[in-house]
C-alpha cells in the first residue's frame, strides 16, 4: 500500500509539474469558433451589429503611455457605435511580437489584426500570419490611400498592410535654444553646409552651457529604430539600400558609394566634434529634447509622443525641418516614407473581416485622428479621406519634405540589413575603421542577412 | 534429520530467493518510482535538445515553424555561414572571455567577503542580508538598473566621475565604448552573483571543524597557512560545486547582455547568447540559431567537464 501509495505521489508530482505548462487555448478559441460560425450573408455594420465578433488586436502602442489612453478610448469608441464587436486588445512587446504570435497562434489563440510598422511585414507573410488587406478593406476606401505610401507595404509583390498615418524623416528643432543663439527659423538651411554652420553657431554659444548635451543628435544604437535612420539619412545623400528587385544594392558602386562615405563622414563630423553622442538610441534623443538638453535631432515625426511625455508643454519650443534639400554631392534630401499601420490576420471568418474593415475605416476617419495627429502621435494622413484633417503646427517645418519621400522595398532580413548600418558607422567614427573597410564589412554582413 | 536438514535448505533456498527477490522487487520499485520523472526528463529535455541539434542541420524558418513543416536538410550551410561571417569565432571568444574573467572575479571577491564575514565582526549577519539584496533582484531589473547607473550623460557613474574628475571627463559612456562595453556587463554580473556565491562559501567554510583550525594555531600555523592547508582544501566540494554553478550560469547570461547592449557596440558584447536570439528571433532562421545553440551547448559540457577533471584530479 505504502510502495503504490509513493508511486502515486511520484507520478502526480511529477505530471504535475508539466501541467503546469498548460495553455487557455480553449478559452479564447470560443469566441473565434462562434464568429467563424457567423453567417456571411449580411453587410458592414449591419452584419457585425446581428453577430458577436471578436477581434484579438495585437497593439504594441498600447505599451507606450503616450498612446495607450488614446487607444483605449478609440477602442471604446468604437465599440459602442459597433454593437456586437469586441476587440480585444493584446499588448505586446514591440521587439518580440513575432514570438509572440507564434507562441499565441501554436497554443490555439487567433491573431486578428496587428498595429505595427512595415518593416515587420517579410517575416509576417512569411509565417502565414497576415494577409493581403486588398481582400478585407472596401475597394472604394481601399484605394482612397495615397500610392506613395501604400508602395511600401509591398512585399514578394503584393501590398501586405495599411498605412494609418505616415511620416518623412523629420529634424526636431528646440526653437528657443536656436533663437536664443541669433538663429531664426524662418532661415533654416537647405543645404548641407549651411545646416553645418548653424551646427558651429550652436555649438560655440553653447560651449561653456552644461546643460545642453546635443547640439544636432543622430542616434547611432545598434537596434532596429536607428537602422531605419540611418538609411533615411543615406537616402537623403542620394543613396539606395535596396533595389526595386529586393536585391541590395551595390554600394561600391556610383552614387551609392559617394552617397555612403558622405554619410560616414557626417557621422563622423558629428561625433568627433561632439556634436552628437555615440550609440545613443532615439528615446535617448527624445528624452533629453523633452528636457531641453537637445538643440536639435533627427527623429520620425511621432517622436514627439515621447518628447510630451517628458514635458507636456514641449509644443511651446518644439519646431521642425525637413532634412537639406541638397546633401552632399548627389544627395536631395529625399526621405523614407515610414508608417504605422494596421496588419491583418491570415484566418478571419467573414464576419471578422467585416468588422475588421469599419475598425480600420473608423480608425482612419478625420474626428477620430485630429486629437491624434495634433497632439500625441504628430504625423500626416495616408488616406484622402482625411484630407481635411487638421496637421499639428510643430510640423509645419517638416511638411516641405513630404513631397520628397521614396520607398524601399521590403526584404526579409531588412532590420538587421538596416542595422548594420549603425555597427558600419560606429566602425568608421568610433573603431578606426577606414571607409573602405567599413564598407566593405558591411557589404560582408548584409551579404550573410540576404543570403540566409 | 533429513527433513530437518531439507527443511533448512529450503529455508535458505527460499530465505535466499526472497531476498533476491526483494532486491529485484526493491530495484524494480525504485525504477518505477523514476519513471515518471525520466519520461518527463526525456520528453522535455532530452528530445527538445535532440531536436534542437537536428534543427541546425536544416534550414528551418518562421515559415517552418507556422505551417509545421520539417526543416530540409543543408550539408551543415549553417554552421558554414556562421563560420564564415566570423561570428561563431567572435561570439567563442567573447563568451570565453566573459565567462573567465567573470567566473575569477566572482570567486576572488566572494571568497574574501566569506573570509571577512566568517571573522564574525561587528555586523555580519546584517551585512550577510544586506548583501543577498542583489542576488534577490531579477536580473532583466538589475540589467535596468545599471542601464540607468551606466547612462550617459545623466547617468550615476557619469556624474561621479565628472564630480572626481572636476568636470574634466563629461563624456564616459562605458557601455559605448568597444574596449569597455564588456567590461561594464562584467560588473553588473559581479554585482549580482558575488552575493550567492558568498553565502554558499561562507557556509562551506563554517562547516570546517573549528578544532582542526584551533590545532594549526596552536601548532603555529599562520593565517595563509591555514587558509591554504586547511581552509581551501576542506572546501574543496563545496568550491567545485560553486565555481561549476557559475560558470553555467554566465554561460547562460543573456538577460544582462540584452538589457545593457543587446550584443553591441560594433558586436563587441555578442555572446553565444546573443547570438542565438539574433539568429532565431531577429532574423527568423531557427536552424542558425540551433546551430548557435548546439556549439554554446558543446562548449559549455567541455568548459565544466575540464574543471571537474581539474578539480578530480587534484583530489587524487
Amino acid at each position: 500500500m505504502k510502495k503504490l501509495l509513493a508511486f502515486v505521489l511520484a507520478t502526480v508530482l511529477a505530471f504535475s509539474m508539466a501541467a503546469c505548462g498548460g495553455n487557455s487555448a480553449a478559452s479564447t478559441s470560443t469566441s473565434t469558433a462562434s464568429s467563424t460560425s457567423a453567417s456571411t450573408g449580411t453587410e458592414g455594420a449591419s452584419a457585425a451589429e446581428q453577430e458577436n465578433v471578436t477581434l484579438r488586436f495585437y497593439n504594441y502602442a498600447l505599451s507606450e503611455t503616450a498612446k495607450a489612453d488614446w487607444w483605449e478610448n478609440t477602442i471604446k469608441n468604437f465599440e459602442a457605435e459597433n454593437t456586437g464587436i469586441d476587440i480585444e486588445t493584446v499588448t505586446v512587446d514591440y521587439n518580440s511580437m513575432i514570438s509572440t504570435f507564434t507562441n499565441d497562434l501554436a497554443s490555439g489563440l487567433s491573431v486578428d489584426m496587428i498595429y505595427g510598422e512595415v518593416n515587420w511585414i517579410p517575416a509576417l507573410v512569411e509565417g502565414g500570419f497576415i494577409q493581403r488587406p486588398s481582400q478585407v478593406i472596401d475597394p472604394d476606401f481601399y484605394n482612397g490611400y495615397y500610392d506613395y505610401v501604400l508602395n511600401q507595404f509591398q512585399y514578394d509583390g503584393a501590398v501586405y498592410g495599411v498605412p494609418h498615418y505616415y511620416t518623412n524623416s523629420v529634424i526636431f528643432v528646440n526653437k528657443d535654444l536656436v533663437e536664443a543663439a541669433g538663429l531664426s527659423m524662418d532661415q533654416f538651411p537647405t543645404t548641407l553646409d549651411g545646416l553645418k554652420q548653424w551646427i558651429e553657431q550652436l555649438n560655440e554659444y553653447y560651449k561653456n552651457d552644461d546643460s545642453i548635451s546635443t547640439i544636432f543628435g543622430l542616434t547611432t544604437a545598434e537596434v532596429p529604430a536607428t537602422g531605419s535612420n540611418i538609411n533615411a539619412i543615406y537616402t537623403a545623400f542620394g543613396g539606395t539600400l535596396i533595389n526595386e528587385d529586393g536585391t541590395l544594392a551595390d554600394i561600391t558602386a556610383e552614387p551609392n558609394k559617394t552617397a555612403m562615405t558622405e554619410t560616414l563622414d557626417f557621422y563622423k563630423y558629428l561625433i568627433g566634434n561632439g556634436y552628437t553622442q555615440e550609440n545613443q538610441k532615439l528615446k535617448d534623443y527624445r528624452a533629453a529634447f523633452g528636457a531641453g538638453n537637445v538643440c536639435m535631432y533627427v527623429d520620425s515625426s511621432w517622436g514627439y509622443a515621447q518628447i510630451g511625455e517628458v514635458d507636456p508643454n514641449a509644443a511651446n519650443f518644439t519646431a521642425t525641418a525637413a532634412l537639406p534639400t541638397s546633401m552632399g554631392t548627389n544627395g536631395k534630401g529625399s526621405s523614407l516614407v515610414e508608417s504605422h499601420c494596421f496588419l491583418i490576420g491570415a484566418d478571419l471568418s467573414d464576419a471578422q473581416k467585416k468588422a475588421v474593415n469599419l475598425f480600420v475605416q473608423y480608425c482612419t476617419r478625420t474626428d477620430t485622428m485630429q486629437e491624434y495627429l495634433n497632439k500625441i502621435g504628430l504625423a500626416f494622413v495616408a488616406h484622402e479621406g482625411m484630407a481635411d484633417c487638421q496637421i499639428s503646427p510643430i510640423l509645419d517645418g517638416a511638411v516641405k519634405g513630404v513631397d520628397n519621400v521614396v520607398y524601399q522595398p521590403q526584404i526579409a532580413p531588412i532590420i538587421s540589413v538596416q542595422q548594420q548600418l549603425a555597427t558600419t558607422v560606429l566602425n568608421y567614427t568610433v573603431n578606426g575603421m577606414s571607409a573602405d573597410d567599413a564598407i566593405a564589412d558591411y557589404i560582408k554582413q548584409a551579404d550573410y542577412y540576404i543570403n540566409q | 534429520m533429513h527433513s530437518s536438514k531439507t527443511k533448512i535448505a529450503d529455508t535458505h533456498r527460499l530465505g535466499f530467493l526472497n531476498l533476491h527477490s526483494k532486491k529485484q522487487q526493491d530495484i524494480l520499485f525504485c525504477a518505477v518510482l523514476l519513471l515518471p520523472a525520466m519520461i518527463l526528463c526525456v520528453a522535455f529535455i532530452i528530445i527538445p535538445i535532440i531536436d534542437s541539434v537536428i534543427m541546425s542541420f536544416t534550414t528551418y524558418k518562421i515559415g517552418n515553424l507556422t505551417n509545421n513543416q520539417p526543416g530540409e536538410w543543408n550539408n551543415f550551410a549553417n554552421y558554414i555561414r556562421l563560420w564564415n561571417s566570423g561570428k561563431l569565432q567572435s561570439a567563442t571568444s567573447i563568451t570565453v572571455a566573459f565567462v573567465g574573467i567573470t567566473v575569477a572575479l566572482t570567486f576572488v571577491f566572494s571568497m574574501t567577503l566569506a573570509l571577512l564575514l566568517n571573522t564574525k565582526i561587528v555586523g555580519a549577519r546584517f551585512l550577510r542580508s544586506i548583501m543577498m539584496i542583489p542576488w534577490v533582484i531579477p536580473t532583466v531589473i538589475a540589467g535596468l538598473l545599471w542601464s540607468w547607473i551606466y547612462a550617459n550623460p545623466y547617468g550615476l557613474l557619469q556624474y561621479l566621475i565628472s564630480m572626481f574628475t572636476h568636470g574634466q571627463v563629461n563624456n564616459f559612456a562605458i557601455l559605448s565604448n568597444q574596449d569597455t562595453a564588456l567590461w561594464g556587463i562584467i560588473v553588473a554580473a559581479l554585482w549580482k552573483q558575488i552575493p550567492l556565491m558568498t553565502l554558499l562559501l561562507l557556509s562551506g567554510m563554517q562547516s570546517i571543524p573549528d578544532d582542526i583550525l584551533e590545532a594549526a594555531k596552536i601548532d603555529g600555523a599562520g593565517y595563509f597557512t591555514r587558509l591554504i592547508h586547511i581552509l581551501i582544501p576542506y572546501m574543496r566540494s563545496v568550491i567545485a560545486v560553486t565555481v561549476s554553478m557559475c560558470i553555467i550560469e554566465n554561460f547562460k547570461q543573456y538577460p544582462l547582455f540584452a538589457t545593457l547592449t543587446n550584443g553591441g557596440p560594433t558586436g563587441a558584447t555578442t555572446t553565444f547568447a546573443v547570438l542565438s536570439y539574433d539568429e532565431a528571433f531577429v532574423n527568423y532562421n531557427y536552424g542558425s540559431g540551433a546551430a548557435v545553440t548546439t556549439v554554446w551547448l558543446l562548449l559549455m559540457i567541455i568548459v565544466v567537464f575540464i574543471f571537474n577533471r581539474i578539480f578530480k584530479k587534484d583530489d587524487a
